[in-house]
Formats: C-alpha cells, sequence, structure tokens
C-alpha cells in the first residue's frame, strides 16, 4: 500500500513577525533559509516566544484558510491570516497529513515535523477563544529542507 | 441491511449549520468512508452519530433502532463506537490499563483473550503495554485508541481521521489494520481527509463539501471523478 497522501494547493499568504507578540506583517515575498527559518522573523532570528526552548520545527509553520473559514462560519469568530501567528497561509494542502513529508513551496522544500497545537498564548494576543476551535487544525510545523523564495500564488505539492 | 441509517441529520453551531441534513447509509460488514476538506463538517456527522451533539435534528437508526434520546455511552454499549480525532488515550493509565477502560460495559470471560489479539495486532503496544499512554508515540496513541475501541467489541466503528500527524509508514499500517478489521467483520464508517488511501479500503465513498454530501457511490468511481481527482487526490480535471 503506497502512502498516497496527493494534492495540489496553493501558496495564499506569507507573515512574518520581528519579535514575539509583534504583529505579524504580511510580506508580497520571503526567502526561506535551509535549516534557519525566514528572513526577518522572529524564529530565524531568536527573537520567538518559544525562541528560550529552541525547536528546529518552529523554521517555518503553516495553516489551512480552510480551518479560518471553518471556524469564521462555525464559531462566528472572525481570524485573518496574520493573525494566526503561522508563517504560511495555504490552500488545498491537507497539511495534518504531511507529517514525515517533504513538500514543494514554490522552489522551497520543506518537511514536515509536527502538528502545531494551539496555546492559550494566541487566546491571551487576541482576546478570542480560539483554543477549542483550533484543536487537531492549529497547522503544521515545518524544517526547511531547501531554501529560496517564495511568493503567493506560489503551487503547493508532495514530492 | 442498513447497519446505520441517517437520514437529514443537521449539526447547529448557534444559528450556523455546519452539517445540512445529510443522508448516508452503512451496511453490516461494509467499510464506508466519508472523505472532504477540512471543515467539511465530517467531525461533526461523525459526533452527532456517536451521540455527542445533543439532539441533532434528522435521525439517526442503528441497528434498527431511532437512537434519539440515545446518549452517547449507551450507544457505545449497544456496539456504535468511535475513536476520535487526535486519539483520546489516557496519557496518565498504561496501555494495558487503557486497553482495560475499552473493556469496562463488558461483564464475560474473555476479555484476557481479547487483550492478547490486541497486542497480536498491534505488537508495538504488547512491547509497552506498561507504559503510559502519555509517552506513546502518536502513532503508537492512535494504534492503542482503535485497540480500546475494539476490547468494546463494536458493531460499527466510527473513526475520524485515523492517519492524521502521522508519518508515511505508521499511517499505511494504520490503513492495513482498519482493512484487517474491516476483513474480520466489524462495520467501519471512517472519516478520512487522506482521500486517496480512504479511497483505497472502502467499498464505497460520500464526499462532504461545507456541510452537504455532494458526491456518493462505489469507491472505485469516486476515485475516478474528475471533481474529485481536482480537488482532493491531486490530478487535473478531465
Amino acid at each position: 500500500m503506497s502512502d498516497g497522501t496527493t494534492f495540489r494547493g496553493v501558496l495564499l499568504h506569507v507573515c512574518i513577525a520581528e519579535a514575539g507578540s509583534q504583529p505579524m506583517q504580511e510580506l508580497p515575498e520571503a526567502r526561506l533559509v535551509e535549516g534557519v527559518g525566514i528572513d526577518g522573523d522572529r524564529y530565524a532570528t531568536g527573537k520567538g516566544h518559544y525562541s528560550k526552548l529552541p525547536r528546529a520545527d518552529r523554521q517555518v509553520t503553516l495553516i489551512e484558510i480552510e480551518t479560518l473559514e471553518a471556524i469564521r462560519r462555525d464559531h462566528r469568530i472572525p481570524i485573518e491570516p496574520q493573525e494566526t501567528r503561522r508563517n504560511l497561509t495555504t490552500r488545498g494542502v491537507p497539511l495534518n497529513h504531511l507529517v514525515g513529508r517533504r513538500f514543494r513551496v514554490g522552489d522551497v522544500v520543506l518537511h514536515g515535523e509536527r502538528l502545531n497545537v494551539p496555546c492559550k498564548y494566541l487566546d491571551g494576543l487576541l482576546g478570542r477563544e480560539l483554543f477549542g476551535p483550533l484543536t487537531n487544525r492549529s497547522g503544521l510545523n515545518c524544517t526547511i529542507v531547501r531554501g529560496g523564495v517564495i511568493r503567493p500564488g506560489d503551487p503547493i505539492e508532495p514530492l | 441491511m442498513s447497519l446505520l441509517e441517517v437520514k437529514g441529520l443537521e449539526v447547529r453551531y448557534g444559528g450556523i449549520r455546519a452539517v445540512k441534513g445529510i443522508d448516508l447509509t452503512v451496511d453490516e460488514g461494509e467499510l464506508v468512508c466519508l472523505i472532504g476538506a477540512n471543515g467539511a463538517g465530517k467531525s461533526s456527522t461523525l459526533r452527532a452519530i456517536a451521540g455527542l451533539i445533543a439532539a441533532p435534528p434528522g435521525a439517526v437508526r442503528y441497528a434498527g433502532r431511532d437512537l434519539a434520546g440515545t446518549r452517547a455511552f449507551e450507544r457505545a454499549r449497544q456496539g456504535l463506537v468511535m475513536v476520535p480525532e487526535g486519539r483520546g488515550v489516557f496519557p496518565q493509565l498504561t496501555v494495558d490499563e487503557n486497553l482495560a477502560m475499552g473493556a469496562y460495559a463488558r461483564t464475560d470471560r474473555e476479555i484476557p483473550s481479547d487483550r492478547e489479539r490486541m497486542h497480536a495486532l498491534f505488537p508495538r503496544l504488547r512491547e509497552r503495554r506498561a507504559q503510559t499512554g502519555g509517552t506513546l508515540s502518536g502513532g503508537e496513541q492512535q494504534m492503542l485508541a482503535i485497540a480500546r475501541a475494539l476490547m468494546s467489541r463494536p458493531k460499527l466503528l466510527l473513526l475520524d481521521e485515523p492517519s492524521m500527524g502521522l508519518a508515511p509508514i505508521v499511517v499505511q499500517r494504520i490503513f492495513e489494520v482498519v482493512r484487517e478489521i474491516a476483513a474480520g467483520g466489524v462495520t467501519v464508517l471512517l472519516v478520512e481527509q487522506n482521500a486517496r488511501l480512504a479511497l483505497g479500503i472502502a467499498a464505497r465513498a460520500y464526499v462532504m463539501e461545507s456541510g452537504a454530501i455532494t458526491l456518493s457511490g462505489p469507491a472505485r468511481e469516486i476515485a475516478s471523478d474528475p471533481k474529485v481527482v481536482a480537488a482532493y487526490l491531486g490530478g487535473e480535471a478531465a
């Protein structure tokens, strides 16, 4: 039996923050550095909220736009991509099924390391109760296997 | 004969209809999958069938009986058992204690032999039988969650995203086991976002989008439907 995870998705948004709890800013393009993170992002510079507990799997984080749409629709909680604290927002990508897999975002190659888990820290920052609605669909933490420049609109495909 | 018959099922969160009056059936001995994107309403459907959503509009009939007013634990005692998304194993209990919890409602003397059967089905659980659930890997926790459900001797097993967050090699083993469970006579309703794998082991399939069933039929036909290929299997629409 093959693993069989197949999809064809797209990158919608790229966001970084200069430091933990600082607002995320959306970028028209970003450079991903292999083994480090996203140029200018708090986890590439050691200024993230969790940087005192360094882990390679915080190099880049992703979340599905479908999750944000479902939370808005089913729980009536508005949440914008830049508010999620995740770096990349995707459409058509089953992130929960990419742990242990490599996939391509434009010319960049990422490796799914672990499922992201929601934290109360985000609830406190935004003043919204997102912990429950984000449970089991809080996104994916990845390492950067091959760096490069990515832009919204880039295709996302498994390797 | 249908073991499970769902008619006009709705799930509402506040005034929002997350599941919009769906119909589905699962025949005795069948392996049926429900596929769809994140947020389509798949897990809500499963939770409603399991009795975890209070009095949803619509009808759920199981083994010929209307389940309206039947609570989740009563449904489980009747053999309708769910393995939830995210596993839900007891982190402080050992593997064998978790298995014993699955047999909580049973009074027969075959519980030890069933536990041995689970150890044979998942040798990793035998190796880790004295280890607490919280210290297991994600794949081992999924194995334990499925084994714990099987300890109750279900007639209908509801599986919610069993492959979520697992490495490819573990996913393959989980799906092989799901196929073995179904081949052993347990009826299975499998909710999965990993459409290719689910369609590969199911006899029939339902596709769910925005709270509604948009397509249903034999899994092989669904797998070759151009819209499904384009939306879920990474191919081009014909």
